[in-house]
């Protein structure tokens, strides 16, 4: 025999006598998990506590009197007040509609899904203000409804950004909806129905209950997207001011950087609080499936299935209106006064070119490569590590969650343009816009990672363990190769919120480092909206096809359930 | 290598997984950690192999204490209940994978690899797949995986019982035959007594993370300790001491009056009635036919002061002489009734 009992022990003696006598693999754990949490001090919780510094310095020293002064000053309280009432109704439009859409997409035979959910996904892929931009030119002053019909409306103001932020957050109510309702045990309807119910009853009974924990997680997350756009309230508010607006208005335009903080902080208030009880939602959202459920079965209905199919096409119409004139207007001569085709915006002739379009590549490509890392990591020690150090850096990769981007932005501004901060180096550069991106949107991309982690059992690597495979020959060997799918999906993940954000970079961009999600704001400020509109173009190309890309290459190696939009 | 557990205790939260566990284990020796679901099996396994750290309690092979000594270093191979082979390697990297950590030459680890392929008679199977073979071969390339590098002690945590009968059977008498051959100090977890009975040497049957009995199946089948293990190794109708059944005082019980009794089914013997008085008269109740056994239900004669006894026989045969309603002799020899309490 091979193995024999004499030489097991001389390997095994061998083994053990070369082990210090300290644990060095659980040290190793620690060091791991702190330098996973370094970053996320520096970059997210530093500039916090300079954003919480600059707002309590008052001329006469530290104090509250900036808060007194802001909170006292009938002007401000006006703003609180627009800022609720267009979040609060655009949250309530937002989530009945895409729950709505989200019911018929899933539970009725509405045809052509596939087609329907893409275009409900597609505000995704664009600039966060397209949406008030493309309504300008539907509806704005020289719209194309005011030019053919010879009216003289005007949707700039509340509605303007009602519509608009209706549209911006319909994919994320949209997609929390979809995979609630995709799950179901039919045997719950079933029953239902045996017991004489009518679907209206069905739904109010079995359904509504069983899309609960969506239904509330989709509210707090479509009432902060809104609360911190400021982009759409930027493009289409006019006279009509809020929160998310001013910050901008009082940095940018007054360099007033306490009230800018203040305002700030304000706005994380309830940013926290609603980014708390979501994930207190979604801790109970580990939607229970019985062990033999069955998968829905959904039975034809005439009269129902024609009304859904109605709606879809009516919303899907809407969204891919407001997306089209963009694409339109982009390729017209001078809109809306000389309309015949032109390909002249596309050659960018304006201030820095086409510097913008590269340099939003630039981030989005950083941001990826550092968000993959830093989230990719983050999961990992907080999945499999099992050190005391779990709790807390689970919490902290989460934190970024309840930080408005805009708070984030400034927050850089106030702790990195400093030269005797090391980060200072890097201040003003593509990479730091990257690396705000990477920090803004690190809890989503956490997530993402953390999840799919979860579901490769843990037992691989303790496999590995056990055959005597060191830490970095377990990543590169077992972790890696089984989650590089997922991980090229936070890549593409942070790529896409790179190309289109707009709220946590305005504060970090010069001159040389613009992106090109500012670039539209810039343009669409001055009124050159043809150029706008292709810059826009130009950036949805771009999402589109790292989207494409990143399909083709899971497509070919046989990962075809990895879903890329998130 | 023998292998120490001294008092061994963790927790989790609030549940004590495991409470003060000791175990000897000699070189060559094969023992089945046996217990119901959730009994701390996994947990004592995982803290042998270095998976999980002990809240107390140390584990020594070859009297050297390897708290400090992580898993890769323990040189011990495991087999997981739910295969673990690394999807994106084939068999034959799966099986070198081990030897590669070790930096086992190219040779060497060819040389190997194939020694194991044939050890667990998968020659043809080495570049596939594992989603490519079936449960029992996955199993065994696991196996494989496992031994390839020599490890000192191996660790099984139910390793079969993914899979149907028939191949567990086969694979039973796999596992056993090649610890044996290569002398290999095993662990095996299973709740699967009679896998328990068939291979281990000694048996260890923990109940919420305490240690109930250790002993040879024999022991644990024939000289149950108390009343837990009674009931949980095969079959054993235990009753109250003072019902009249014959007991001797074998298996060195040393309390002071006993109390309880057990009395394996097998030992009952069905007669028809009876002359003498002193005799266990009972009805059938049941009758089960098994094949080549006959398991019968029987209510014990209502004695006063007693609420009624049942007992199980098993008789083996078809039993076709029996009826549901009939009154029969227990005839019970003492030597073969245990004093448990
Ligand atoms: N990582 C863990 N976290 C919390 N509790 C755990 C953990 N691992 C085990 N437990 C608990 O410890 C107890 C013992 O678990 P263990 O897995 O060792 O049982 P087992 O005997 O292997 O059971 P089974 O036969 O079901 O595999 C159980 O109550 C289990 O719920
Ligand atoms: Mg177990």
């Amino acid at each position: 025999m091979s193995i024999s009992p004499t030489s097991q022990n001389r390997l095994a003696q061998s083994f053990i006598q070369r082990t210090a006598p300290m644990d060095q693999e659980a040290l190793l754990k620690i060091v791991v998990a702190c330098m996973v949490a370094l970053p996320l001090i520096v970059f997210v919780l530093y500039p916090l506590i300079h954003i919480l510094g600059k707002s309590i310095q008052t001329p006469e020293g530290i104090g509250l009197g900036n808060y007194y002064s802001v909170l006292g000053n009938r002007r401000f309280l006006g703003l609180v007040y627009n800022s609720f009432e267009v979040t609060l109704v655009t949250t309530a439009l937002a989530v009945v509609l895409a729950y709505v859409f989200a019911y018929g997409i899933q539970r009725t035979k509405v045809p052509v899904k596939n087609l329907f959910r893409l275009i409900a996904l597609i505000p995704l892929f664009a600039p966060s203000l397209v949406q008030a931009q493309g309504l300008l030119l539907l509806l704005g002053r020289n719209g194309l409804v005011n030019r053919t019909l010879a009216t003289d409306f005007s949707i700039y103001g509340y509605w303007g950004i009602v519509i608009s932020s209706v549209l911006y957050v319909f994919p994320y109510a949209f997609l929390i909806f979809s995979a609630s309702l995709a799950m179901a045990d039919n045997r719950l309807y079933e029953s239902s129905r045996i017991l004489g119910a009518g679907p209206w009853r069905t739904f109010l009974t079995v359904t509504l209950p069983s899309t609960r924990f969506a239904t509330m997680a989709s509210i707090f997350v479509v009432f902060t997207l809104v609360i911190t756009d400021f982009g759409n309230p930027m493009v289409i508010g006019g006279d009509y001011n809020v929160l998310a607006t001013e910050v901008y208005n009082q940095v940018i335009g007054q360099a007033n950087f306490e009230l800018g903080t203040v305002i700030g902080m304000v706005l994380l208030l309830p940013v926290a609080l609603a980014v708390a009880a979501e994930k207190m939602f979604n801790r109970n959202n580990q939607i229970q499936l019985a062990d033999h459920a069955q998968p829905m079965a959904i039975m034809p209905h005439k009269l129902r299935d024609v009304l859904f199919t109605v709606y879809t096409v009516s919303v899907s119409l809407c969204i891919l209106a407001v997306v089209g004139i963009v694409i339109f207007a982009s390729f017209t001569h001078l809109w809306p006064y000389r309309m015949n085709f032109s390909l002249r915006h596309y050659a960018f002739d304006v201030q820095n070119g086409i510097q913008p379009l590269w340099n939003s590549m630039y981030v989005g490509l950083m941001a990826s490569g550092i968000g993959v890392v830093a989230a990719g990591l983050g999961a990992y020690v907080t999945e499999r590590f099992k050190t005391f150090l779990d709790s807390p850096l689970y919490f902290l990769c989460l934190v970024p969650a309840a930080v408005p981007g805009m708070v984030l932005g400034l927050g850089y501004i106030l702790a990195f343009n400093n030269p005797s901060n090391p980060v200072h180096a890097i201040y003003g550069s593509l990479l730091l816009i990257a690396i705000c991106n990477v920090y803004y949107y690190h809890a989503q991309g956490f997530l993402i990672a953390s999840t799919s982690m979860k579901q490769i059992s843990s037992n691989y690597d303790e496999a590995s363990a056990t055959l005597g495979g060191t830490f970095a020959r377990t990543i590169r060997k077992v972790t890696l190769p089984m989650m590089w799918p997922t991980l090229l999906g936070v890549a593409v993940f942070f790529f896409m919120r790179s190309m289109v954000t707009l709220s946590a970079v305005i504060f970090l961009i010069t001159p040389s480092s613009q992106v090109a999600a500012v670039s539209v704001l810039l343009l669409e400020d001055r009124g050159a909206v043809n150029q706008a509109a292709a810059f826009s173009v130009c950036i949805m190309g771009m999402v589109v096809a790292s989207l494409i890309i990143a399909r083709l290459i899971l497509n070919y190696f046989g990962y075809r359930n990895i879903s890329l939009i998130r | 290598m023998p292998l120490d557990i001294r008092n061994v205790g963790k927790s989790f939260g609030r549940i004590k997984a495991l409470d003060d566990v000791s175990l000897s284990i000699g070189t060559g020796e094969l023992i089945c950690f046996l217990g119901p679901s959730g009994c701390g099996k996994t947990t004592l396994l995982r803290v042998i192999a270095g998976l999980e750290r002990p809240d107390s309690g140390t584990v020594l092979l070859d009297n050297q204490d390897l708290s400090t000594v992580p898993a890769r270093k323990r040189n011990f191979g495991m087999v997981f209940q739910s295969y673990t082979l690394f999807p994106n390697m084939t068999i034959w990297a799966n099986i070198a994978y081990g030897l590669e950590c070790r930096k086992w030459s190219k040779k060497d680890t060819a040389l190997q690899v194939n020694k194991m392929l044939s050890l667990v008679h998968l020659e043809d199977q080495a570049h596939k797949y594992p989603h490519q073979l079936s449960g029992g071969q996955q199993q065994r390339v696991a196996l494989a995986r496992a031994l390839a590098p020599g490890p000192s002690v191996l660790l099984l945590d139910e390793p079969l019982s993914a899979l149907d009968a028939k191949v567990r059977e086969e694979l039973r008498e796999e596992i056993k035959t090649l610890q044996q051959r290569l002398e290999i100090t095993t662990i095996m977890v299973t709740h699967d007594q009679e896998e328990a009975l068939t291979m281990a040497d000694r048996i260890m049957v923990m109940k919420d993370g305490r240690v109930m009995q250790t002993g040879t199946p024999m022991e644990i089948y024939q000289l149950p300790e108390n009343p837990f293990v009674a009931q949980f190794i095969g079959r054993m109708n235990i009753v109250p001491a003072d019902i009249g059944i014959p007991f001797s005082s074998n298996g060195g019980f040393k309390g002071p009056t006993p109390k309880t009794l057990g009395i394996r089914p097998e030992n009952i013997h069905l007669l028809d009635p009876p002359e003498a008085e002193e005799t266990l008269i009972g009805v059938v109740d049941r009758i089960l036919r098994l094949g080549n056994v006959t398991r019968v239900k029987i209510t014990l004669k209502k004695r006063s002061g007693h609420d009624p006894i049942t007992l199980v026989s098993e008789v083996q045969g078809s039993g076709r002489d029996l009826h549901i309603g009939e009154e029969l002799s227990l005839v019970i020899d003492p030597e073969t009734v245990r004093v448990l309490e």
